[in-house]
């Protein structure tokens, strides 16, 4: 799965940890999602969703 | 900032990481367990190098960060053997490992190996042997039959694995029950309110080291990440003054 979260962070200035505190997970977490090491549970995505005010397939794309 | 770089290694594996040129010892950051050189650490180290002219290189091990490969196949033998073949690739001068948690345990395991090529070791909340004292005995049950554990674990994806193995390659490679002979300075950073790894894994690490040139310096209030800004602040300092440094 292809995700736009380093874009839309880097587009606030946020770092990969005020984005981790933001959703309430561990900056390595953040990582592994923007590295695709880590795909999110569903919960998690719409928090993301949420912080970013998109829909989840405007963050999430499939390969 | 400094752009990620990839080096190919032996089997065609690409490993990321970032250098910085500069003056010796280098100093070489190695990450936790499930961590990349993303971190505020890492990055601090990376930040200050760089300022200081001092050669620096960041790294993700195979599985991790921006490398390729799975975290599945990830064990400290393996990427002890990536860490050598990267350090000797990149690196001009000999280096000044510093590592933090699992990076603590990774350090002692590549100065063994390459101790020629290491001037001083700085362990962060340094971890060797966490397979043996990180588990108890069912889940060390679990791991020897084959299991994959999952925990929860604040510091990475949730839930946390621990790969068989992983868990048998640790505890093939323990370190804490013998002689360390390893003769380099020694500076070990540590949080007496970590919840993760207790402060007394670094007295004891201290303790094993044939080194006597060992130091351990203790925050009260510390945990286990030690990324508060009197941490940084404390870790540089420590980096400047080390041995052998102009």
């Amino acid at each position: 799965m292809k995700n736009r979260l380093k874009v839309l962070r880097a587009e606030r200035n946020w770092s990969q940890q005020d984005l981790a505190d933001r959703l309430g997970v561990s900056r390595q977490s953040v990582n592994a999602i923007e590295t695709g090491k880590y795909d999110p549970s569903l919960p998690l995505a719409f928090r993301i969703a949420d912080l970013f005010e998109l829909n989840i397939e405007e963050i999430f794309q499939r390969d | 900032m400094t752009q990620t770089r990839f080096h190919s290694l032996p089997d065609g594996r690409r490993m990321a990481y970032r250098y910085t040129p500069g003056s010796g010892p280098a100093l070489v950051f190695l990450p936790g367990y499930m961590s990349d050189m993303a971190g505020s650490k890492a990055t601090a180290v990376f930040d200050w190098a760089a300022a200081q002219g001092r050669e620096c290189l960041l790294l993700d091990y195979p599985g991790c960060g921006e490398s390729e490969g799975q975290f599945r196949d990830g064990t400290l033998s393996g990427w002890r053997g990536d860490v050598v073949c990267l350090l000797s690739s990149v690196c001009v001068h000999p280096a000044c490992l510093v590592g933090s948690s699992m990076g603590g345990w990774l350090m002692l395991l590549v100065a063994l190996e390459i101790p020629m090529k290491i001037k001083a070791l700085v362990g962060i909340a340094a971890a060797p042997d966490f397979t043996e004292w990180g588990f108890d005995d069912e889940q060390k049950v679990k791991l020897t039959a084959g299991e994959i554990l999952f925990e929860d674990n604040p510091y990475g994806p949730e839930p946390t694995p621990t790969y068989p193995a992983f868990w048998a390659d640790g505890q093939a490679n323990r370190l804490l029950e013998r002689e360390i002979p390893l003769d380099c300075a020694v500076r070990l950073l540590h949080g007496q309110a970590d919840p993760d790894v207790p402060w007394e894994v670094s007295l004891r690490l201290a303790k094993a080291l044939r080194s006597a040139d060992v130091q351990v310096q203790l925050v009260k209030d510390g945990d286990h990440r030690l990324s508060r800004e009197q941490d940084i602040a404390l870790l540089l300092n420590m980096l400047a003054a080390l041995p052998g440094v102009p």
